[in-house]
């Protein structure tokens, strides 16, 4: 009867042991994650959400097996959260897209200050050797590729407005723009006149 | 043990189902994936969009449904970067679990891809939770292993797969719900309320993820037929809601801006119910619900492809007797009510209707069995994969009734 009672009073301890030690999980890997980069609201919610999320799969395990699994998923699942904290791969230098296809559309694009050009990257989209559209302002040599273009501009211009002149069309003629996240452009830039 | 099958089978299986995933998912990642090409004008919802690029946008380059950037931009905004879709324009802040995990791999592979593997995990966790939930359900490996073929190629796995978005990381879960309920012997009358109210907690993150009332759903539909006790089921579902409220709770008692229109779409679908305008009145009420109702068999019918609906259907009269029916019942209705529920505001989405999927492609799996092996697998499963696949070979229509319903029914039989 001692025997039984204290092999379950060593199962007990070991079980509170794992639990503990995933708590610890828990909060170090917070803390950690919170290291990252500088402390803000976005940090902070992230650093919540990523705890909940935690203690969502930690409990899933831990009801389904035994609290030492727990503990091990536990902290596979932690090393993941943190490793969200870190900036993302760049993979390329754009994040949205806009596409001209008829000659009432305008693009306005920022200039950066004391520029006299600026760059944009393009995808003109046509069959044949030529589109049968044209910047409005500028005449470019395109290419069926992505492309750098650099527009020249008078100094102090503080916006530019993109349109296409000729006759673009939905299906097969238009120009896709691309807005940089990117100061530099990677790539080969053709300069347009 | 989650399984009783041998665990070098579980891993055979799991080995199997992750090389169907990925052929799946490889076939349409990208542009290739059908829920960014058929919103191009080309296809049968490009005439909501009037422009070339359809209801599309860019992730690391890659083309994807414009929807996917709000996820992408949410984890960018965790990691403080200057994003296309800020919070305040955002109306998915509350499936922001998503965004965290979906982008876990970012640092390593690259937003896109990092979501995209993310994927191919929830699908590969549903399709091993349904073979574990199959082997239980029906005492067969066999089935279990037909369950995971049939799951492993699911078109509305594979039409969404490639996209930042937690349709697919939703069906996993709620598989993964399903068995952990079943695990804990959640329906029993003598499961512990530590263990329910644990069980409801765990289940619960999943609604960071998305608005799975289905779980919720599953606990009400298959307690009351197994009759368990009401209090287990209102701890259970008072702390399934736990994780959800305290990150909406948080969100607004910090004050961060979100954009949370589509939040109301229940609310407005309830209202879509009893307004005459939508229904019509008198006599012409029946003939709308009717419409309504046979648009929700439509929807049901096509994220399965409906071949397999029929097949599991037919198992299931022949199981309309046993012990294990009020399990597959209640799946099916939890899987289905609350897209119905949706259908008078929102018809166009057969995508709402897939979680029913553990039940029917069980069942489906099941029927292969009775009819035996070969006539099953040229019955059933040889077909289901074909008309999964169908668009790989350029054959688009049925690939593009699963994901949008269009307006103009005639683009069905036009060129």
């Amino acid at each position: 009867m001692v025997a039984v009672a204290s092999t379950a009073a060593r199962a007990a301890e070991r079980t509170n042991s794992w639990l503990a030690a995933s708590m610890l999980v828990l909060i170090v890997g917070t803390l950690v994650r919170l290291a990252a980069r500088p402390i803000d609201i976005a940090a902070a919610s992230a650093a919540l959400l990523a705890a909940l999320l935690w203690l969502g799969v930690w409990l899933a395990v831990v009801l389904v097996s035994k609290p030492r699994s727990a503990f091990f998923i536990g902290v596979a699942a932690m090393v993941m959260l943190d490793l969200a904290a870190l900036s993302p791969r760049t993979v390329v230098d754009f994040d949205q897209r806009e596409a001209l296809y008829r000659t009432d559309q305008t693009l306005t694009l920022p200039v950066p200050p004391g520029t006299t050009q600026l760059v944009v990257l393009v995808e003109p989209v046509f069959d044949g050797a030529q589109p049968r559209f044209a910047l409005a302002g500028w005449s470019c040599p395109w290419q069926h590729a992505r492309q750098y273009l650099a527009l020249p501009l008078p100094s102090g211009t503080t916006t530019v407005d993109l349109r296409l002149t000729g006759s673009p069309a939905r299906d097969g003629d238009y120009l896709i723009v691309y807005a940089p996240v990117a100061d530099q452009p990677r790539g080969e830039i053709v300069r347009c006149s | 043990m989650l399984s009783r099958a041998a665990p070098r089978t579980t891993w055979l299986v799991a080995l199997a189902a992750l090389c169907l995933i990925s052929l799946e998912t490889g076939l349409r990642v990208g542009s290739a994936s059908p829920d960014t090409r058929y919103t191009l004008p080309r296809f049968s919802l490009g005439y909501f969009w009037d422009t070339p690029l359809g209801w599309t946008s860019v992730i690391d380059g890659v083309p994807v449904n414009r929807d996917a950037v709000q996820f992408s931009s949410l984890a960018g905004f965790f990691n403080g970067l200057n994003v296309p879709v800020p919070p305040q324009d955002n109306v998915y802040v509350r499936f922001a679990g998503y965004a965290l995990v979906g982008s876990a791999l970012a640092p390593l592979t690259g937003t896109y891809a990092s979501f995209v593997l993310a994927n191919v995990l929830f699908w590969l966790g549903g399709a091993l939770a349904t073979y574990v939930l199959a082997v239980r359900r029906t005492g067969s490996p066999r089935v279990g292993v037909l369950a995971v073929v049939l799951v492993s190629t699911a078109p509305v796995f594979a039409s969404l797969a490639g996209q930042p978005l937690p349709y697919v990381a939703s069906y996993g879960l709620f598989a993964l719900g399903l068995l952990l309920f079943d695990q804990v012997r959640l329906f029993e009358r003598d499961t512990p309320p530590r263990t329910a109210a644990l069980a409801g907690l765990a289940a619960g993150t999943s609604l960071l993820f998305y608005d799975l009332y289905m779980l919720p759903a599953f606990v009400v539909v298959y307690g009351l037929l197994r009759r368990t006790p009401l209090k287990t089921l209102a701890l259970v579902l008072v702390m399934m809601a736990l994780p959800r409220l305290a990150w909406s709770g948080y969100w607004q008692l910090m004050h961060l801006p979100s954009y949370s229109h589509n939040e109301q779409h229940p609310m407005e679908a309830l209202l879509g119910w009893l307004d005459v305008q939508r229904v019509g009145s008198g006599l012409r009420m029946i003939g709308g619900y009717a419409a309504l109702a046979a648009h929700g068999l439509l929807n049901m019918g096509a994220v399965f492809m409906f071949w397999p609906l029929g097949v599991a259907a037919w198992e299931f009269w022949h199981r309309r007797r046993t012990d294990e029916a009020r399990w597959f019942a209640a799946v099916a209705i939890a899987g289905f009510a609350p897209a119905l529920f949706m259908l008078s505001t929102w018809p166009h989405l057969p995508r709402w209707y897939a979680y029913a999927f553990p039940a029917v492609y069980i069942l489906a799996a099941a029927a292969v069995n009775r009819i035996g092996l070969r006539a099953g697998i040229a019955l059933v499963v040889a077909p289901c994969i074909a008309l999964a696949n169908l668009d790989v070979f350029g054959m688009t229509k049925l690939m593009e009734l699963l994901l949008f319903q269009p307006a103009d029914w005639s683009y069905l039989w036009s060129p």
